[in-house]
């Protein structure tokens, strides 16, 4: 991913104009440049990782690829949480960053993702052909008895 | 042929754990996967897929990702892990 982060600092600090674009709006534009830069990648990264007939594998959740799957997410997601974090505060001084949420949900999304292991869910799927199930009535009467208290 | 759905004890859990409105929303996505469940090819009896979630609440975000195993000769859907994040 690109980091941004140091040329932000450098326009932020900044008190002339850079061909003739006063530095706060410099910075804005910059810092919008940099999470749709991101979230292009993350486009790209998604496409990497989803595989079978309908999609709706993983190679992050295959034995064989986890390891390099989980390389690529995690480096997008270290530098990106950091270009978060920064282009959060830019949105709150009112300064809008165009694609915050989607940026928001992309982070939250990797963190997600990154948070289960082939090994687990071998172990889960075990457990699951073990017989120790619920039915899906089972589970809906509990909502229905939840939801009406 | 809707798929008969069940999900593993530990899943039901982590499943009683969210609100209401995420169980249900969940639910539909569940009911959406079992009826329209169909082996990828006539030679698999069995796959495996990780879907994903995304609940936006008034004060809540949720990014829930979850693997379901198909069997298709038994036509039965069981979720088999469930797991999240939660921006409150």
């Amino acid at each position: 991913m690109i980091d941004g982060l140091a040329l932000l600092d450098v326009i932020g600090k900044s008190t002339t104009t850079h061909d003739g674009e006063p530095p706060a709006e410099l910075a804005l534009r910059l810092a919008n440049e940099l999470v749709a830069a991101s979230l292009d990648e993350m486009r790209h990264i998604e496409a990497l990782d989803v595989c079978g007939a309908t999609k709706k594998s993983r190679r992050l959740y295959s034995r064989e690829t986890e390891s390099p799957m989980r390389r690529i997410y995690e480096e997008w997601l270290a530098p990106a949480q950091a270009l978060l974090e920064r282009v959060r505060k830019v949105d709150a001084d009112g300064r809008r960053i165009e694609r915050l949420h989607e940026f928001d949900l992309a982070v939250l999304l990797v963190q997600t993702l990154l948070m289960r292991t082939v090994d687990e869910l071998e172990a889960a799927l075990e457990d699951a052909l073990r017989g120790n199930c619920v039915s899906i009535e089972e589970v809906r009467r509990e909502l229905r008895a939840r939801a009406a208290g | 042929v809707s798929y008969v759905l069940e999900l593993r004890v530990n899943v039901q859990k982590r499943f009683a754990a969210l609100s209401v409105h995420v169980q249900e929303a969940l639910l539909d996505l569940l009911d959406q996967l079992a009826a329209t469940a169909a082996p990828e090819s006539m030679t698999a009896p069995e796959s495996v897929e990780h879907h994903l979630l995304t609940y936006e609440g008034d004060s809540a975000w949720y990014q829930i990702v979850f693997s379901v195993r198909l069997n298709h000769v038994s036509r039965k859907l069981t979720v088999f892990d469930l797991w999240y994040r939660a921006k409150i």
